[in-house]
């Protein structure tokens, strides 16, 4: 075989041809070599003949900014599909030599081939997510874990109101042939009423007139419908439930069961049982879970994309959190008083590791109830955790924060357990020095790189826009994407640079689509802190 | 002008290492005009010896059906002497392949004139530009020297390529130093002691 087709075939998007795509290929590559600092073409020159693939040496790519290509990548192919000038200046840094592809051998092909042209067509449109699936391996059941839970609705909602006699109810699940029924009220579900609730009801002698509002399981526990399958399960786990509302847009979409999951997943899930476990083991035994936790994200991490992994991450390491959290209330006979908040990277369930930094708010100081914290910090540390627990304080103090608006990580906290009101406070708290932390974000985006740059600067421009209730780093992007074009550019940048960061941390071998995909992301970094730069004028 | 200059860059399979005897069995030519390799324009062939000797097709790793269906030199000699005319041969030790080719063209009573370099001998003569006195290098040692990559099955093809390879960064620096085209024929071929340019 030639060697270049050899080399070709090794590499996206060229391992997608056929043999006779490949030919028709080689059928206009010729190979040039090109001396130090030498012009391969120029911006705004005339529209490029050949799509060019650097074999060795370096070549700059100049425009407003730099780009340093390395050997193996692919330029000039923006000019070739769209017959436009190019949009910057190729240069040699040293002796360079390039294959150059015939432009009409090259749209022949990418003419007839949809999953190569698709490859270039992401890469220019920066659908950068999508791309990353090449580095990933096809497993089948990696998706179920983070399928959505509307995967999961099959029928639509049964409903009634707050007024309906509990037969009529009965009969309306019978006729439905479903195990429970939503109270609606204004479309807003008031509570859920299940067949456990009916035997309940009966058994107890309750007339079958009564209305149903005094016998539901009220509030209902909702879950959003992107929410993954997994998320729902945990949510039914940590709250002893068997059914959740799913909601869209505020409004009720449908309602699925422990049992629509298991049927689906319990054959093959070790994680499904891990959560169960969580709820059932001893202490001691939690170091265990941990890192089957761990195993289970090792081998995930090559299967499923980092947004689906931190969440499902995240949700196991709240459910350990919160158990121990329940075990030494008791230990310690606490009740009340404080309120356990989960920050930064946490806060934003963006952990993949069981590196957790937590905000305690205590109404009052106490000895006791530092003695509680320490020791829920110290368990959590013996079975595995990263755990920084310094940062307890007294809810009057806070107020008093001078530097409020600098603890960034704050503004990106989630309430985990103890005292709803204590949260709520602290939260107004926070909101009134959110101009401050506006500020400072824009500063750190600046200031920081790649997957901190974006973290900083999309926190700036969510909290401008006063959406404080939207912690992760995906919503806040898809918050700005209505006012930015660029908010769909910079979840895709941060997907990808988590995506491959966690498969590096695991030893992975990155592949040479995860370095295309990391320099399109940069590109995209860099473009967005010049887009903040401009935009707060720091 | 060396810049414009036609090269076959030409690596050949043989049943030997006789040039009067032994008989090509499969030919690689990778196309140059100046440092542009022409990859679209390779060529390649098997060739069906008069004799077939199953020992030296084994040592090339060539399926002998293959060798038996393949058309004979005499079939494709005009074809191959339309793609080396006018053109200087390049490759590995040239002078061999091209001793045996010139017997192959006889043979069919082809008459064409060739010019051959040899880019081991390129490669000394830049060495020794550079004070470096080499005494024996392969196309293997060179192929590292460059940095290229040898992960290909060894092929008249493949190792016509990687030739080409060599050639076009030698051809650089040789531009680079003002070398001509009957300069080059004269540092290609040279066989005994080196004699600076333009002192000889």
């Amino acid at each position: 075989m030639l060697p270049p087709v050899y080399y070709l075939k090794k590499i996206e998007p060229f391992s997608f041809l056929t043999a006779d795509e490949l030919d028709e290929i080689v059928k206009g590559l010729e190979s040039e070599i090109y001396e130090k600092n030498s012009i391969i073409f120029k911006k705004g020159g005339s529209p490029l003949k050949y799509l060019y693939l650097l074999k060795y040496g370096k070549i700059s790519l100049s425009n407003t900014h730099e780009e340093i290509l390395g050997e193996g990548e692919l330029f000039g192919v923006a000019s070739v599909i769209s017959r436009n000038p190019p949009g910057f200046t190729a240069r040699t840094d040293e002796e360079s030599v390039c294959y150059l592809i015939k432009r009409e051998n090259f749209l022949n092909v990418f003419n007839s081939n949809p999953d190569f042209s698709g490859f270039f067509e992401k890469i220019l449109s920066r659908r950068l997510t999508s791309l990353l699936k090449l580095s990933k391996i096809s497993h089948g059941c990696e998706e179920l874990y983070a399928a959505s839970v509307l995967d999961l609705i099959v029928k639509e909602p049964v409903v009634c109101s707050l007024k309906t006699k509990i037969r009529d109810a009965a009969i309306r699940m019978n006729e439905e042939n479903v195990g429970s029924i939503v109270i609606v009220e204004n479309d807003k579900p008031q509570g859920i009423f299940t067949r456990k609730d009916l035997t309940r009801v009966i058994a107890g002698g309750t007339s079958q007139e009564e209305e149903i509002c005094k016998h539901m399981s009220s509030p209902v526990i909702e879950i959003d419908e992107n929410s993954t399958v997994m998320e729902a399960y945990l949510l039914m786990v940590s709250n002893g439930i068997n059914h959740l509302v799913v909601l869209s847009n505020g409004r009720i979409k449908g309602v699925i069961s422990n049992r629509d999951i298991l049927l689906r997943l319990e054959s093959f899930s070790s994680l499904l049982s891990l959560s169960r476990k969580t709820v059932s083991l001893k202490q001691k035994d939690l170091k265990d879970v941990v890192s089957q936790i761990l195993d289970f994200i090792e081998d995930m991490c090559v299967k499923i994309n980092f947004s689906d992994i931190s969440r499902i991450a995240s949700g196991m390491y709240d459910l350990i959190i919160k158990k121990i959290l329940t075990e030494k209330e008791e230990e310690f006979k606490i009740s009340g008083g404080y309120c356990w908040i989960q920050t930064g990277e946490s806060g934003r369930m963006e952990v993949v590791f069981p590196e957790v930094t937590s905000v305690i708010i205590l109404e009052k100081e106490n000895k006791k109830i530092y003695e509680f914290i320490d020791s829920v910090c110290n368990t959590l540390k013996e079975i595995g955790f990263e755990i920084e627990c310094k940062n307890c304080y007294n809810i009057e103090r806070l107020r008093e924060f001078k530097i409020l608006g600098k603890r960034l990580e704050l503004y990106d906290s989630r309430f985990l357990y103890g005292g709803k009101e204590l949260h709520q406070e602290f939260n107004e708290i926070l909101k009134s020095k959110v101009n401050k932390a506006v500020k400072f974000s824009a500063i750190r985006c600046l200031n920081e790189r790649a997957e901190k740059s974006i973290v900083h600067g999309v926190r700036a421009l969510s909290l401008e826009y006063g959406a404080f209730d939207i912690k992760n780093t995906e919503g806040r992007c898809k918050l700005i994407e209505k006012s930015t074009p660029m908010g769909r550019e910079i979840i895709e940048a941060y997907n990808v640079i988590m995506d491959i960061g966690i498969r590096k941390k695991f030893a992975y071998e990155t592949k040479r689509i995860d370095e295309i995909l990391l320099k399109e992301s940069e590109k995209i970094v860099s473009e967005f802190k010049k887009f903040i730069k401009q935009k707060y004028a720091v | 002008m060396l810049s414009k200059t036609k090269f076959s860059v030409l690596d050949l399979e043989t049943t030997g290492l006789n040039t009067k005897r032994d008989e090509i069995v499969s030919i690689g030519i990778i196309p140059m005009i100046g440092t542009k390799i022409l990859i679209k324009n390779y060529y390649s062939r098997f060739v069906k010896p008069r004799k077939i000797d199953a020992k030296s097709i084994k040592i090339h790793g060539i399926d002998p059906s293959t060798i038996k269906n393949a058309k004979s030199f005499e079939e494709i000699s005009e074809e191959i002497a339309g793609i080396l005319k006018d053109n200087i041969l390049v490759g590995c030790n040239t002078g061999f392949d091209v001793e045996i080719l010139k017997n192959h063209f006889s043979r069919g009573n082809i008459k064409i004139k060739l010019e051959w370099v040899d880019i081991i001998q390129i490669e000394k003569w830049l060495s020794e530009k550079n004070g470096v006195r080499r005494d024996f290098m392969t196309l293997e040692q060179l192929v590292e020297k460059y940095g290229l990559e040898d992960i290909y099955r060894h092929s008249a093809l493949a190792d016509a390529y990687q030739a080409a390879q060599i050639f076009q960064f030698q051809l650089k620096k040789l531009l680079e130093l003002r070398v001509g085209v009957k300069d080059l024929l004269d540092i290609g071929k040279r066989r005994e002691e080196f004699v600076p340019l333009g002192m000889g």
